[in-house]
């Protein structure tokens, strides 16, 4: 024991001796670092077998590839891009799609990339019902007439495929080595812990619940990475990575991590820091069980839209960073039907409505009582603290029951609430509308029902004529504007910090279209390159 | 011979205490809400998706069932397999231990020592300005939040001064070997040690300042004062000691506080402990994860109080086995 403390002591007395300035440590010349953090750790080097919260997203989105992929330059109108796919194509009935991968594509232990590869991912998706299987579940056939060529032949036609396992892919769908991994299990054996990839980026090193590092591969299909070293931490806490970024350790802050809207312009005043504000396909919208008395009278929910002063939130939570957004989708999108709105805040319509629908103001000039939960993100807890203001205002006895993600997700599965803040994605195919909308559809957590809608959603899924689905989508919007199961609010702005002079994050412009999805680094350029 | 009897009965009481644990934990965990086969399913699962996770993780069984199999596992050592990582608790918990063990052990004894010594010194300057302006300190310093009081650090000693690195455990790509590495992780450990020892010093200054002072006043003191003895002398060897004994059992109990504290502090200065690991476990709602870490820091409170009553009796020859 004695020696222990001894030790411990010595420690202690070293440290201290060398405090002063941190001396870094110098990285080999010229050798270029990226560093930026994550909130948990991987939970393993197998991205395929299921859900993670982050950590493993991040560092599996440079290891690995997809067949496709997608990144927020989504916002600007690409919904889908190759990875391993060099170029695809999709026959007139929508059903048949065939793939071109790159021919010079290597696995990290350099053994070619083949048309197995991915008929074999694909296939033990399928067969163990990975996560990823979601998006494949109209398939009837894969198959690899050559080693370069991947032919997938679904059930039916089906327009929202490739956008829909693009955006996926961003999660799991990551093309897994058959000569790796075999008959073995994917969640068991070395490939656990030392991944064999396909990506951009080779793994180095991981200390678990401190840091993993990712080297450039230098056989990489599309050329080697301007970065040469990723060194993604786990850190929990947004403040103290927002103290590592302002002390010059990290070199990018993604949304996650952004410091509180009020606090932006600080930043911006900084030449050392880059703001970027990016769109999304994300709205966030009050969503309304239909289940529920008095809220399944669409008068009533039509009064909440009213009572809702998107303004007022807008300048108290999000220092009018944000987009206020009445439309039933994107303001970006071609598929918006911008004839349509949900109403504009109006408190005495707003009573009125209430008086028509039969709740007049009862015992403390309350009207009903509602129950308001949210995710626990700050955004969604800033926005739900001021809701419930605004609805006591036209006398709703509204309460705010905040939760953490784990617990959200399953009042949703349960469809067990009266009214949430949800984040509603519109893309990247406006077939999320059938995933949102349509009865027993993926996403429907408030009991919405409505069978013209269910029809149009169907048919939209399956014609290939823009027009024609814009058309279905316009209607769409217009049943869901006049039910009102939702209300939306606003359009999400993403707020990224980078350091000035690195370009190519997936939030830049300059990352649109090339970044290999909203976590791969490849693109990613060190000042002056 | 009966030490050695008295040791064994000691540790075989700690069994029932431990399956009281596992079972009370195992309950509350599975009646809180969250359901892992969810966070494991991922974006828009399909039906389908969550019957086989739910399946493939034994997460069907009814709870009955599910303690069984693991009250049945535990007793064969073995702390399951965590739900995400897919690799057995016990590794899982091996990779953590050491960081929270060296932060745990650290700030309690710099935090022990110094509240004892500074409690002594006070308890002889008693109704001093000195004194009462440190009991207000101590005061401030034990009710500070952890959290707070870390942020405050980072920000004061390590953006401003840059004196100390924001958080971690070591220099990423930096020494891994020799006194470089043990200097490199010791910079590193001085802002979370310090963070987590201020309320136990705090606690010790208060604790030790008060039990010293009572013993002040025994007759006895005064008698050695009387006949010549140094007031260093009667402090240390004469009235510390006879104070030490409440002094030993809070460090008993002080353990399980530390470890509590340590969930935060290694949250907030990113270290790689369990404290975190039982942070990520929550989130996660990975069961087995916390349940091991709870089964491990509870084992470790209980043989931190066995170990104080063994210290009692050596230092008080009236206590017997």
């Amino acid at each position: 024991m004695g020696r222990w403390l001894g030790i411990l002591f010595l420690i202690s007395v070293l440290a201290v001796a060398g405090c002063g300035p941190q001396a870094a440590v110098p990285p080999p010349e010229e050798e270029v670092i990226l560093t930026y953090a994550v909130q948990n750790d991987a939970e393993t080097m197998s991205p395929n077998t299921h859900g993670q919260r982050g950590g493993g997203y991040v560092v599996f989105a440079n290891l690995y590839s997809a067949l496709m992929t997608l990144d927020w330059g989504i916002t600007v109108g690409t919904t889908h891009y190759g990875d391993l796919a060099e170029t695809w194509d999709v026959d007139p009935t929508g059903q048949l799609y065939t793939f071109n991968l790159y021919q010079n594509a290597v696995w990290h232990d350099g053994e070619p990339v083949t048309s197995a590869d991915v008929k074999y991912t694909y296939e033990r998706m399928i067969d163990r019902n990975y996560p990823f299987s979601t998006f494949l579940a109209d398939v009837k056939e894969i198959s690899t007439p050559d080693d370069h060529t991947v032919v997938i032949e679904l059930t039916e036609p089906n327009v929202a495929f490739l956008p829909m396992m693009a955006q996926a892919a961003n999660w799991y769908g990551k093309i897994m080595p058959k000569h790796v991994w075999g008959d073995g299990e994917w969640d068991e054996g070395p490939g656990m812990e030392n991944p064999i990839g396909s990506g951009p980026f080779k793994f180095a090193e991981w200390e678990k619940g401190s840091y993993v590092v990712l080297e450039a591969f230098d056989d990489y299909f599309r050329g080697r990475a301007d970065v040469d070293k990723v060194i993604v931490r786990t850190m929990p806490e947004a403040t103290i990575v927002q103290s590592e970024f302002r002390a010059g350790n990290i070199e990018w802050l993604p949304n996650q991590f952004s410091p509180a809207f009020g606090e932006i312009d600080e930043y911006r005043a900084d030449p050392d820091v880059e703001v970027v504000e990016t769109g999304s396909h994300y709205n966030y919208d009050v969503w309304i069980n239909v289940a529920h008395e008095p809220l399944n009278d669409p008068r009533v929910r039509h009064a909440i839209a009213y009572a809702i002063n998107a303004d007022e939130i807008n300048q108290l939570a999000f220092s009018n960073v944000w987009i206020p957004c009445r439309y039933a989708g994107l303001p970006l999108s071609q598929f918006t039907n911008k004839n349509v709105e949900f109403p504009a805040f109006d408190p005495d319509r707003a009573e009125e409505l209430f008086e028509e629908a039969g709740l007049p103001r009862g015992a403390g000039g309350w009207r009903f009582d509602l129950e308001l939960i949210e995710p626990g993100f700050s955004t969604t807890t800033a926005m739900a603290e001021i809701l419930v203001e605004q609805f006591k205002a036209v006398g709703i006895n509204a309460r705010w029951i905040p939760t953490d993600h784990t617990i959200y997700g399953e009042y949703l599965d349960q469809k067990n609430y009266q009214m949430t803040i949800y984040y509603t994605r519109y893309g990247p195919d406006p077939d999320a509308y059938r995933e949102h909308f349509a009865t027993g559809g993926p996403r429907v957590s408030n009991n919405y029902s409505n069978p013209q809608l269910d029809e149009l959603a169907a048919a939209a899924r399956v014609t290939t004529d823009l027009d024609e689905r814009i058309r279905l989508y316009g209607e769409i919007q217009e049943i869901i504007v006049q039910d009102a199961p939702i209300v939306s609010i606003f359009n999400e702005v993403k707020v990224t910090l980078v350091e000035t002079g690195w370009t190519g994050f997936a939030e830049q412009e300059s990352g649109f279209n090339q970044s290999l999805g909203w976590s791969c680094v490849y693109n990613v350029k060190p000042p002056n390159r | 011979m009966r030490f050695s009897r008295y040791l064994i009965r000691r540790i075989l009481q700690l069994l029932p205490v431990i399956l009281v644990v596992i079972v009370l934990n195992f309950v509350l965990l599975h009646l809180a809400p969250g359901d892992a086969a969810l966070r494991l399913a991922g974006e828009d699962p399909n039906p389908a998706v969550l019957e086989a996770i739910r399946e493939r993780y034994g997460l069907d069984l009814p709870l009955h069932q599910q303690l069984w199999i693991y009250l049945g596992r535990v007793a064969r050592g073995d702390l399951g397999e965590s739900l995400m990582a897919r690799r057995s608790v016990i590794g899982i918990i091996g990779d953590r231990a050491g960081a929270t063990i060296l932060l745990a052990v650290t700030s309690l004894f710099l935090g022990s020592t110094l509240g004892i010594f500074l409690g002594t010194l006070l308890s002889a300057r008693a109704g001093s300005r000195i004194d009462i302006s440190s009991s207000v300190t101590a005061v401030v310093g034990y009710s500070i939040p952890v959290f707070w009081l870390g942020i405050m650090l980072i920000l004061f000693f390590s953006i401003r001064l840059q004196w100390f690195p924001v958080s971690g455990m070591f220099t990423i790509l930096g020494p891994r070997t020799g006194i470089p590495r043990l200097l490199d992780v010791g910079h590193h450990l001085i802002l979370p040690v310090l963070t987590l020892m201020v309320a136990s010093t705090a606690q010790y200054l208060r604790l030790a300042r008060t039990s010293v002072l009572q013993v002040l006043n025994e007759d006895f003191i005064m008698t050695l004062k009387a006949v010549g003895f140094s007031r260093r002398a009667v402090l240390v060897k004469y009235a510390l000691r006879n104070a030490a004994l409440p002094i030993v059992s809070m460090l008993g109990l002080q353990l399980g506080i530390v470890l509590t504290g340590a969930v935060l502090t290694e949250t907030v200065f990113s270290w790689p402990g369990l404290g975190r690991l039982v942070y990520e476990g929550i989130m996660n709602r990975d069961t087995p994860v916390i349940m091991g870490a709870f089964i491990i820091m509870s084992i470790a409170v209980a043989l931190a109080s066995l170990l104080t009553d063994l210290v009692y009796a050596a230092l008080d020859p009236r206590v017997k086995y």
